[in-house]
């Protein structure tokens, strides 16, 4: 039991460090352009048409800063599980009803010419969970995103017809600007160690911090966005990118083979107070089993996914939806083989199929009256191969039935008394749970048990 | 070979993009114009879209304004006087920052001689009431004629602004404003102290459908 427990919270730290205190406002920005964080977010981290426009340009606007470019964020939450003891009576989330620093985050951030720009965070966990189950402080690298860009003005010289540019950045979707991708989708930041569900997608925030990235990507018009890039694992020159991983022990982060291709191709239309976008992205990736054994053969996921968000902004009205469904294709060239021959591959997925689907949905709409008070629901559901190799049951983090499956909503309610400073409640309530609703995972427990609210209050400055 | 191959490809196309990624050539008359056109193109217009006719109703457009108001405007901004509504704070400030003397004067000619932007219609009735009042001033005479200033077609002069084709919603943001006196504009300020809602909605759709 502990060493599943182990596993479980040591899958729900690597979570919370990949995709949660992920940073989201840039304060320096609005130094360097004089101005206000309402001009680039609908809310941060959300971005508002110029936000795009800001971002693609690759953070060139305004002034560079004499001082140097910094910013800092950091977020105070006190959160609670329905139902925090497994069937052993055993405390599964640390830390709960009480208001705790959950992270901190310092950014290097802005202009370094008309050319060329970008930001690094870097950020201190402070409820990292060990191995021995106790919550620890930690730092790493966080979210990060450096850019060159060039222009194409129209013979009209009225605007720029052709933005185009380059990206080196550690989270594959980090460098998109449509708040439908994952890095940048909604939740925007997660209750710490809160209980995950057994799997997500490859470019849903599973490789965040462990890869580099170089990709090229134009912006026609405003209205065609095309971005071809390619991932490989952060290490020789790039290792900085993903500072602070757990890179030595077996399972603690994926190790991509060779250079993985991702791309994005985006419609986007403005009129009036709207704007919609249309799109679709994707990655192929390589991964060894193990990734401490990076000699081993590799088995392959394919995402595909199609993405649409649609904005309307006024002043004081902002409403707007995003969503996205991403379509896993898993080929366990390497794992399946190996497991039916009794001897799976270090750490490494052990699956009882040799290709598995896994499907995730995601939509969630906003409402902000004046950029101050707003409300979201969000809808998510995972679906995917019954594969009881990589689904086993296990109190809390297993599943019965070998499903992933896992459905649930999300209500949040957020009041800005400042533009940086946000105060928020969010609910998670699931229906279902690595494939069940009651009884998921063998041991009794239902998927509402995991249910978690979580207030939080976030700065940045 | 094949693992930096794509990295390879990429890092190419990306630097012989760039290489020769340089501006159009522009037939500059001086150094602050070939700026004001570069700011226009590359900055102004993600807000106030291209030549200064904004989609969005949040950003006025700026094609066709009259140059020595647009002058005055950037101006008031940079030196954070007259304009003090917020959204001059949330928006603008920063971005006159930007721009010395000479280049405020060549972005002002540079929208100046743009093509003045197309009127857009809305609820008739709102229109024909704008329109009477704008044209004729508030029947009971608390409100002069607008168009004694502002021009019978809405075009301005000057130091007066155009009006024809903006945003209603700006329009009736920037009456709202100066009413509060956030924005100073004395002699504006007299003329519409007494408007009242309903007769900003109405003017305001008049000169967006101009
Ligand atoms: C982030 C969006 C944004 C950018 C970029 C921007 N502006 Fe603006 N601009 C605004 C907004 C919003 C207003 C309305 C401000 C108000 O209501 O006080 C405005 C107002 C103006 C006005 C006053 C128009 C009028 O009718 O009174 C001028 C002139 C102007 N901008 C010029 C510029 C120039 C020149 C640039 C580029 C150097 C620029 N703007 C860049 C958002 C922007
Ligand atoms: C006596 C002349 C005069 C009259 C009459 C007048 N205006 Fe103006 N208006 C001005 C001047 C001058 C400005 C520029 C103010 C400034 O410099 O800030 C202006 C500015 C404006 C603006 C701001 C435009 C912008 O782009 O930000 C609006 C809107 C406006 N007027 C609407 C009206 C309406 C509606 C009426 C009729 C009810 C009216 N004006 C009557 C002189 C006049």
């Amino acid at each position: 039991m502990a060493g599943i427990r182990g596993r479980l919270v040591g899958f729900t730290c690597l979570l919370w460090l990949a995709v949660s205190p992920a940073a989201r406002a840039v304060p320096a920005f609005a130094r360097q352009t004089g101005q206000a964080c309402m001009a680039c977010h609908v809310s941060f981290p959300e971005l508002t048409p110029y936000g795009r426009m800001f971002k693609l340009n690759g953070y060139t606007i305004g002034s560079r800063l004499r001082s140097l470019p910094v910013a800092l964020m950091a977020q105070v939450g006190d959160m609670g599980v329905r139902k925090n003891r497994d069937d052993q009576g055993n405390q599964i989330v640390p830390k709960t009803h009480s208001a705790q620093l959950s992270a901190a985050s310092l950014f290097l951030a802005g202009k370094i010419s008309d050319n060329a720009g970008g930001w690094i965070q870097w950020t201190y966990n402070n409820l990292n969970v060990n191995n021995a189950g106790q919550t620890v402080g930690h730092s790493g690298i966080d979210n990060t995103d450096l850019r060159l860009v060039g222009r194409v003005i129209d013979a009209d010289n009225t605007t720029v017809r052709w933005l185009y540019g380059l990206t080196l950045n550690n989270n594959p979707t980090l460098q998109d600007v449509w708040n439908s991708t994952p890095a940048f989708g909604f939740p925007f930041t997660l209750p710490p160690n809160m209980i995950s569900p057994a799997t997500a997608t490859m470019i849903d925030g599973s490789l965040a911090q462990q890869v580099a990235g170089i990709g090229g990507y134009m912006f026609w018009n405003r209205s065609l966005y095309f971005e071809l890039s390619g991932y490989r694992t952060a290490d020789g020159v790039f290792s900085w990118l993903r500072a602070g991983q757990d890179i030595h022990t077996p399972g603690g982060v994926h190790r991509l083979a060779g250079t993985n291709p991702y791309w994005r191709l985006a419609w986007n239309r403005e009129w009036g107070p709207h704007s919609l976008m249309l799109g679709t992205y994707g990655m192929r990736v390589r991964i060894y089993p193990d990734n401490t054994m990076p000699f081993t053969p590799t088995d392959k996921y394919t995402d595909i996914a199609v993405d649409a968000q649609y904005q309307y902004i006024t002043d004081p009205h902002a409403f707007t939806l995003q969503a996205t469904r991403i379509h896993e294709r898993q080929d366990y060239a390497a794992s399946f083989p190996a497991t039916l021959a009794g001897a799976p591959i270090g750490a490494g997925p052990a699956p009882s199929n040799p290709r598995d689907t896994l499907n995730t949905t995601k939509l969630k709409v906003t409402y902000y009256f004046q950029r101050r008070v707003g409300a979201t629901l969000a809808w998510f559901s995972t679906t995917g191969s019954a594969d009881p190799g990589l689904y086993p049951p296990g109190s809390v983090g297993g599943s019965l039935n070998g499903r992933p499956d896992t459905r649930g909503v999300i209500p949040e309610i957020d009041y800005l008394p400042i533009p940086n400073l946000r105060l928020m409640v969010q609910y998670y309530d699931y229906q279902k749970f690595n494939g069940g609703s009651t009884n998921y995972d063998g041991a009794g427990r239902s998927a509402s048990d995991n249910n978690t609210w979580f207030l939080n209050l976030w700065f940045v400055y | 070979m094949r693992r930096p191959f794509l990295l390879t490809c990429i890092t190419t196309l990306g630097v012989a993009l760039l290489g020769c990624g340089a501006y159009a050539a522009t037939p500059a008359t001086s150094k602050a114009d070939a700026e004001a056109a570069r700011l226009a193109t590359t900055v102004c217009s993600n807000c106030h879209g291209p030549g200064g006719d904004s989609v969005s109703p949040l950003f006025p457009k700026l094609a066709a304004q009259q140059q020595s108001y647009l002058a005055a405007q950037i101006r008031a901004f940079k030196n954070r006087s007259a304009r003090g509504e917020p959204e001059a704070g949330q928006y603008m400030h920063g971005m006159a920052a930007l721009v010395d003397d000479a280049t405020i004067d060549a972005l002002a000619r540079y929208y100046a001689r743009q093509k003045p932007p197309a009127g857009r219609g809305g609820d008739p009735a709102l229109i024909n009431k704008g329109r009477a009042l704008y044209l004729q001033g508030s029947s009971d005479h608390r409100v002069v004629p607008c168009a004694s200033c502002h021009g019978q077609d809405g075009v301005g002069n000057g130091p007066i602004p155009r009006l024809a084709g903006q945003h209603s919603a700006y329009v009736a943001h920037q009456l709202d404003v100066i009413q509060k006196q956030q924005r100073k504009a004395p002699v504006m300020y007299g003329i519409v102290h007494d408007l009242k809602p309903d007769e900003i909605r109405q003017v305001a759709a008049y000169v967006q459908s101009l």
